[in-house]
């Protein structure tokens, strides 16, 4: 059932037949209408395994191993942890609130005895932003909600510190309509934080504010 | 304290199903870096854990969006290492794939997948064929097959190759 010149067609579409073969089954081709489907239907294929290297065709894709989901099970729970702490922390600062009142436009919500992590709303013409800032072991964790900035806009969160040291927290484009989350880390140690400015990449400043 | 049994439980599957591919992924993103490659694995499945209602298949393709987010959570490391002058040896931003280049390296994966699914003997022909350019007649040298073999295994090994692919939801 399955000829010669038809086996031949895999050898034949990778390259591998000498000239003589390669214009046998180029022959054969031209007659058999079974096996210019079957090359039409394999014709894909070098253009996929081209997207790997030969070690990844040996070796296939690197492994994963027990260690990474060890640690990954470990940071959900630390993460899970700190916010347990960080809803105490809300709890007081809260309270705190109705004694602290809002400045020009931009509310502070800060707990005096909060002492590694606090939240912060602001607002700019259509842009808002609540931020939740949390002390982390290589700095600060920023978690963003953000709302009323124009879509496709390419935008970045600035963190500047109490020396005035800036740093990118995070990149974005604002894809979405309404209301995004975003997740920035700074090296800024939590109780060096100072300032958050969110900006366009062209440096347009949407937002700033005092943490 | 240990994190409570189902969010245990979904963070392991989303493990299962998305690490190895991302890990995959970052190591392009890294130039091959161990390390930075696997952090960005973590932090990219912390944030599908934390927003679980971005895995909505409805919202489009899982992966392709966890393949942005690990871009995004390199591009952010990337951009915080160079902010600390102390740091060296850091390669430039550009170096970074750009981000329509996902879904190829979404495929890349998949290929590597597929390949490592087949047998041992559709592999090896695989590889001397196409990936080291050597005819039948040195193919059947090197395998120590005959030639004929070669032909017909070259045919077989490709026709599972696509059939694997097609398992992986990589149509042509």
């Amino acid at each position: 059932m399955t000829s010669a010149e038809h086996v031949a067609l895999g050898a034949y579409l990778l390259g591998a037949l000498d000239p003589r073969e390669r214009a046998e089954v180029e022959t054969h081709l031209s007659s058999c209408r079974r096996c210019r489907d079957e090359l039409a239907d394999l014709a894909p294929l070098p253009g996929l395994m081209s997207r790997i290297t030969v070690d990844e065709a040996i070796s296939g894709p690197p492994p994963v191993d027990d260690a990474m989901l060890e640690r990954l099970l470990t940071a959900a729970t630390r993460e899970r942890r700190t916010a347990v702490v960080r809803r105490r922390m809300l709890a007081v600062a809260a309270a705190f609130v109705l004694v602290g009142g809002s400045v020009g436009g931009v509310a502070v919500y800060r707990s005096a005895t909060a002492q590694t992590s606090h939240s912060v709303d602001a607002a700019a013409g259509t842009v808002r932003m609540h931020v939740e800032m949390t002390a982390a072991s290589n700095g600060t964790a920023l978690t963003l909600q953000l709302s009323g900035v124009p879509s496709e806009e390419h935008c970045q969160l600035i963190a500047i510190s109490d020396t005035g040291a800036r740093e990118v927290a995070g990149s974005w484009e604002a894809s979405y309509t309404g209301t995004a989350v975003i997740h920035g880390t700074t090296a800024i140690p939590y109780q060096h934080l100072r300032k958050l400015v969110i900006e366009t990449y062209d440096g347009v400043d949407l937002l700033t504010t005092n943490v | 304290m240990v994190v409570s049994g189902a969010e245990d439980t979904a963070l392991r599957v989303l493990y299962e199903q998305h690490a190895a591919p991302l890990l995959s992924y970052a190591l392009r993103l890294t130039g091959g870096d161990r390390g930075r490659s696997e952090d960005i694995v973590q932090e990219t499945l912390l944030r599908a854990w934390r927003h679980p209602q971005a895995l909505d298949p409805q919202r489009g393709p899982v992966r392709s969006w966890l393949f942005t987010v690990a871009r995004n959570v390199a591009v952010d490391a990337h951009r915080a290492r160079r902010a600390r002058p102390t740091e060296v040896g850091d390669e430039p931003l550009a170096l970074i794939p750009a981000a329509d280049d996902i879904e190829n390296a979404l495929d890349s994966w998949l290929v590597a997948d597929a390949m490592a699914a087949l047998s041992n003997d559709h592999r090896a022909v695989l590889v001397e064929t196409y990936y080291l350019g050597r005819s039948v007649a040195e193919a059947a040298a090197v395998l120590g097959i005959p030639a004929g073999t070669v032909k017909s295994r070259t045919f077989y090994a490709l026709r599972a190759l696509k059939l694997a692919l097609e398992e992986r939801g990589v149509t042509s």
